[in-house]
C-alpha cells in the first residue's frame, strides 16, 4: 500500500512523462517512457484515464486564489 | 434549521469530496477539444488564438507538476521557492491568454452561450488554472489509447 507521499510522488512522475509526451506531440514515445509508465500504473492500480483523473485532483487542490 | 460546516472542515472535505465525486465518472471533467475546434472552424485568426491557449495552458500544467516535484522533494527551498514564481508567472500568463482568447471570440460574434459552457470566465484566476490542467489531461488522455 503506498503512502500518501509515495503516492504523490508517482502522479507527479506519470504527469512528467505524459506532459513530455504532449510538447513533442508528433514523435513516438520512447520505449522506456512508455514501460515506466506501465510500472507506474501497475503500482498505482490505475489505467491511463484513472492516472489523469488523479493527476487532475491533486494538482487542482494546489491552485492558488 | 441552517447548518453550515466551518471554513477549516470545509477545506478539508473538500479534496474528500471532488475525489469520491470524481470515482463516479472518470471523464466528466474533461474539456472537449473537437468543441473547441468548432469554435473557431473557418476563422484564422480565432485558430491561431486557441493554439496560443492549448500552449499556455501546457505551460501552465508543466510550472505546477515542476513547483509541486521541487516542493516533494526539497521543501522548501531555492528551487522550490523558484518554481513557485514561475508557476505564478505562468498563471498569470495563461488567464491573460484565455483573455484574450474571449475578447476575439466576442468580436467575431460568439455569444456567451457558445462560449461558457467551454471556457472559464477570463476574469477568475483559479478558473484559468482549473481549466488549464482539465484541457491539458484531456489532451494526455489521447497518447495511449
Amino acid at each position: 500500500m503506498l503512502d500518501e507521499g509515495d503516492r504523490r510522488k508517482l502522479l507527479l512522475e506519470y504527469a512528467s512523462f505524459v506532459l513530455k509526451q504532449i510538447q513533442g506531440e508528433d514523435r513516438k514515445m520512447a520505449e522506456g517512457d512508455l514501460m515506466r509508465m506501465q510500472e507506474i500504473r501497475e503500482e498505482a492500480g490505475l489505467d491511463h484515464l484513472a492516472m489523469l483523473q488523479e493527476i487532475k485532483i491533486f494538482t487542482s487542490g494546489t491552485v492558488s486564489r | 434549521m441552517h447548518f453550515e460546516l466551518p471554513e477549516s472542515s470545509r477545506e478539508e472535505l473538500t479534496p474528500f469530496i471532488q475525489k469520491e465525486l470524481g470515482k463516479a465518472s472518470v471523464d466528466t471533467w474533461m474539456v472537449s477539444l473537437e468543441k473547441l475546434e468548432a469554435l473557431v472552424e473557418g476563422d484564422e485568426g480565432l485558430q491561431e488564438l486557441l493554439e496560443d491557449v492549448l500552449d499556455q495552458c501546457l505551460r501552465y500544467t508543466k510550472s505546477v507538476v515542476e513547483d509541486l516535484d521541487a516542493k516533494a522533494r526539497e521543501g522548501f527551498g531555492e528551487e522550490a521557492e523558484e518554481k513557485g514564481k514561475m508557476r505564478t508567472r505562468t498563471h498569470e500568463a495563461t488567464q491573460d491568454t484565455i483573455r484574450a482568447f474571449v475578447r476575439n471570440l466576442v468580436k467575431a460574434g460568439k455569444t456567451p452561450d457558445q462560449m461558457y459552457p467551454l471556457l472559464p470566465n477570463p476574469e477568475s484566476r483559479p478558473a484559468c488554472g482549473y481549466f488549464a490542467l482539465k484541457l491539458t489531461l484531456t489532451r494526455g488522455a489521447q497518447i495511449i489509447k
